[in-house]
């Protein structure tokens, strides 16, 4: 009988491991394009989302006090407003960016 | 999990359907009907349907959210906030981890992740101000 396709993968990938072939260069040469930037930036912004909205949920979890005793915390921290507005920036630019190119695939 | 790799294992069934017949051609129909392929399961393109349809709400519920924030905005986004991270972080672990144990492991930590994740918003949602209230007291910062 005729292999699956499966077995046929599974020995492609048993042999060509087994070789110990080294990995030609693909990220480091190739000559980078702007789909491929948003596309990875797509990637990157998502996964860092994701692990923020994780990190948060454990938090809410662990910690013992509620959110605006922690929000009064860095309120009374009195940062100044460029850092604030920085922060700010820097929560707000991946969930646009992901939110915008996300569109753009869905559309 | 099974789907995806459904799907990737039915993208590459035509190439190796195609090498196999050219070298056994007269043996051809001795090869039967096939399990996986056009007649197989759709757990893959029903998961694909559901991910952007997943998309489409959260990006429905994120105005709702400024709109009219609530108990059932906040609730509507932990669900589909963490679906659709599940989701996105199952297709990563897809494309970049390979091996059939590290894939096991990988995957089994995501659902575990996930339901941390959830959890935790559901009880910020229910004994904290919820999702809508503490973006706004944040960004009043």
């Amino acid at each position: 009988m005729a292999t699956t396709a499966r077995e046929e993968m599974r020995r492609f990938w048993e042999r060509n491991e087994r070789s110990g072939r080294p990995l030609s260069p693909h990220v480091s040469i190739y000559k980078w394009s702007l789909p491929m930037a948003m596309s990875i930036s797509h990637r990157g912004t998502g996964v860092a989302l994701s692990l923020g909205v994780s990190v948060f949920s454990v938090a809410a979890l662990l910690l013992p006090e509620q959110f605006p005793h922690y929000l009064a915390q860095v309120r009374a921290l009195s940062l100044g407003p460029a850092l604030v507005c920085s922060a700010k920036f820097l929560l707000a630019l991946p969930l646009c960016y992901h939110t915008w190119n996300g569109v753009r695939h869905l559309v | 999990v099974p789907a995806a790799l459904l799907g990737s294992a039915l993208l590459r069934r035509p190439a190796a359907l195609g090498a196999a017949a050219a070298r056994c051609a007269p043996a051809r129909d001795s090869h039967g009907p096939p399990r996986q392929g056009h007649g197989g399961s759709k757990a893959a393109s029903l998961h694909w349907t559901g991910e952007r349809a997943v998309s489409v709400l959260l990006l429905g519920l994120l105005p709702a959210a400024y709109l009219c924030p609530g108990p059932a905005v906040d609730y509507s986004l932990a669900a589909a906030l963490t679906l659709h991270g599940h989701w996105g972080l199952g297709q990563v672990i897809t494309d970049y981890v390979h091996g059939d144990v590290p894939i096991k492991v990988a995957n089994t930590g995501l659902y575990v992740l996930s339901a941390l994740t959830f959890a935790g918003l559901c009880h910020f949602n229910y004994h904290d101000v919820g999702i809508c209230k503490a973006v706004a007291m944040l960004w009043s910062l």
